[in-house]
């Protein structure tokens, strides 16, 4: 049963993908920020074959065999440099060059947010929270679902915003098991939702996600922009996702109560799990030093950052010395070089998958398209949708931000591409880094139950990023 | 990344300890789940706990309110797992202790006074807040820490209880292998309520005792 409505998922997904490709199939090729010769092979449709197999590839590998995105991303990108033949050059220094603010701000934010994680400051928040949760399961079983899905989301969506997404999901993931586990409550919808919510938070301010800080950058986007257009938008959004988790969940809740054994001494169990998280909450040792230096350090550059946008790489710059020179001799390397060398690894090679995607059949077929509907905000969200889930985020917003800012420069558009993209990035669960990330996280706990696979992320992801798409579309056309 | 803290499943049968029972009983009362000595009774013999199930039997019936029954359980409780641990570290006195980390920093406190402590890291994963001190000296690396608890009298660790078996970090696990340690060394666990992703089933050389 679960197999026959993943695979009308899958039917359902191609079935917009070929109706998306075939309109733009009817364009013609334009100007590209890089100008892509017509005689060239790249601007042939067969490249463009080539280049979608080889993602496809990487996509399949890092699912079924999981391949590290680094790894997958890389030999792509490398394989991509190889099809671009004489450009190779040139779309590699592009690459890099719009890959380097990534480097300076995305660590200024990972460093500290690091530091907090580190400080287990929120693994004494989520042991308190599952002494709180018990309490009110015992008084009042009934809300206690409701409010387990309300709060891990909501927590997702602004620590997303606060940190970013990748950092939130890292946070999240084991919380959000951890409690579903302690109270037998089903992970599944939780943590697809989850992922959601954190695209969403990341959509929500200026540093919260990477396609953000691109455009930012190309639409000279403000802090306050974010607040003031995107995040009224968000928050509709984030309530129709707790809403749908939670009816999930409660379905998933009933169908396991039907099949399994009642559990005895249900009043004893809630207690005893109760104060288990007051136990575990007792045994942990919180550094205050580093929860307080992650805290202040993360204050710092966002403040700085909202205040003085001219000043973000200075400002971001200025952080990652501080949180390096506040942390312990003994830890300063390691505090540094927190986010992994992979990570740099699979940004670098994104954004050189991004820019041998723009200079390609793809890119031109996409942005004739873009042409052809005048940069209407939907045309915007739609493309982004399919870039997104066929490229990645990041590597999608590089691609495309530079010549969608050149036929509309108003915030619509912005906003827009980054709906498209949001939504996009909730589609698959490898369309984006944080999914990735999911996947793996969720697979560590060696429990099926817990586990977000591909196809189990499918049956939820690909709906709902569908309904976000439509929203985006038809909110960003009225309130442009 | 470190892992924080899962209590158990609430299917798995639970580890008896009667002081935690005590948090139980409390949070029963407060939501009124229990109103009654009787109720008490009731959960303290659903949970298994022969001692204080005996004592409440009295306390019912010599009808003695339940927030007096309760504190004269609590005070009884309280004081036998005082009397338990300060044995468990009176045999410790003098002797050779090996403290496995990672574990909570009051437990390693416990011993630091009283015996001849070495501080054993078998991997230099995450180690937070007071750990960091305690680590400065430690004994590093999974080969030199199987080494250096050969040497040891008591050997220290954090562990999970599910039914009769034990599980630890894979690190700590592989510093417990049975066939590398001598025989009647003195295990002490002390047990968290939950059990981490990379935890693996322990079978010890020899009796463990719980702290």
């Amino acid at each position: 049963m679960k197999s026959r409505s993943a695979r009308r998922a899958i039917f359902l997904f191609i079935f917009l993908f070929l109706f998306g490709t075939s309109a733009a199939l009817a364009s013609s090729p334009a100007a590209q920020e890089l100008p892509l010769d017509p005689h060239s092979w790249q601007a042939t449709w067969s490249a463009g074959a080539v280049m979608l197999l080889l993602l496809f590839a990487a996509f399949f590998a890092m699912t079924r065999y999981e391949v590290p995105l680094p790894l997958a991303m890389s030999l792509v990108s490398c394989s991509f440099l190889i099809i671009q033949w004489e450009s190779a050059p040139d779309i590699l220094r592009r690459g890099f060059g719009h890959y380097a603010d990534i480097t300076i701000l995305f660590t200024a934010v990972a460093i500290p947010a690091h530091m907090i994680e580190r400080s287990q400051g929120f693994k004494w928040i989520a042991a308190w929270l599952g002494h709180q949760l018990g309490k009110i399961r015992l008084r009042h079983p009934r809300i206690t679902m409701p409010l387990l899905v309300a709060i891990l989301l909501v927590t997702t969506y602004v620590t997303a915003g606060l940190m970013h997404n990748v950092t939130s999901i890292l946070i999240m993931t084991p919380v959000i098991i951890r409690l579903c586990a302690s109270y037998q409550i089903p992970s599944r919808w939780i943590l697809s939702a989850a992922l959601v919510a954190s695209n969403l938070g990341g959509f929500s301010t200026r540093w919260g996600d990477t396609p953000n800080i691109i455009e930012s950058a190309t639409w000279g986007l403000q802090a306050g922009d974010f607040m003031r257009e995107v995040l009224p938008a968000n928050l509709l959004v984030l309530a129709a996702l707790v809403l749908i988790a939670t009816v999930l969940t409660q379905r998933g809740i009933a169908s396991r109560a039907a099949s399994a054994v009642k559990v005895p001494f249900y009043t004893l169990q809630v207690a005893q799990t109760a104060a288990d998280w007051k136990k575990a909450k007792s045994d942990l040792a919180i550094d205050t030093r580093l929860l307080a230096i992650g805290m202040s350090l993360l204050a710092f550059f966002i403040l700085l950052h909202v205040l003085f946008p001219p000043l973000a790489i200075t400002i971001g710059a200025a952080t990652i010395v501080i949180a390096v020179l506040l942390e312990r001799k003994s830890e300063r390397y390691h505090s540094l070089t927190s986010l992994g060398f992979d990570v740099y690894l699979a940004f670098a090679a994104i954004f050189v998958l991004a820019g041998c995607v723009s200079h390609s059949w793809i890119g031109a077929v996409l942005y004739q398209q873009l042409i052809a509907a005048k940069a209407a905000p939907w045309v915007i969200a739609v493309t982004g949708y399919f870039g997104t889930t066929f490229t990645e985020a990041a590597s999608w917003a590089t691609a495309v931000s530079h010549s969608i800012q050149q036929l509309d420069p108003g915030h619509a558009a912005a906003w827009a591409l980054g709906g498209g993209i949001c939504a996009g990035s909730s589609s698959l669960v490898t369309a984006a880094s944080a999914g990735i990330i999911l996947a793996e996280e969720s697979q560590r706990f060696n429990d099926p139950e817990h586990a977000i696979t591909f196809r189990r992320y499918l049956a939820f992801g690909l709906p709902f990023s569908l309904f976000m798409l439509i929203f985006y579309a038809v909110y960003f056309t009225i309130f442009r | 990344m470190a892992e924080p803290s899962t209590p158990a499943s609430s299917g798995t049968p639970p580890a008896k300890d009667e002081v935690e029972l005590l948090e139980i009983l409390r949070l029963l009362i407060k939501s009124k789940k229990a109103r009654t000595t009787a109720d008490l009774l009731k959960y303290a013999t659903q949970y298994g706990a022969p001692e204080t199930e005996e004592r409440l039997r009295m306390l019912e019936a010599e009808n003695i309110p339940l927030d007096l029954a309760f504190d004269a359980i609590s005070v009884q409780l309280r004081i036998m797992a005082h009397k338990k641990s300060s044995a468990l570290l009176a045999e410790c006195r003098g002797q050779k202790v090996g403290l496995i980390l990672p574990m909570p920093p009051d437990l390693a406190q416990l011993f630091i006074p009283l015996a001849e402590v070495s501080v054993l890291l078998p991997e230099e994963s995450a180690l937070h807040g007071p750990m960091h001190e305690l680590a400065e000296n430690a004994i590093k690396g999974s080969r030199a820490c199987r080494a250096k608890a050969q040497e040891m009298q008591t050997l220290v660790f954090e562990a999970f209880r599910e039914g009769d078996v034990l599980f630890a970090d894979v690190a700590v696990a592989d510093v417990l292998e049975p066939k590398m340690l001598p025989a009647g060394i003195r295990l002490i666990a002390h047990l968290r309520p939950h059990r981490n992703p990379r935890d693996v089933a322990i079978q010890p050389a020899s009796d463990v005792s719980f702290i």
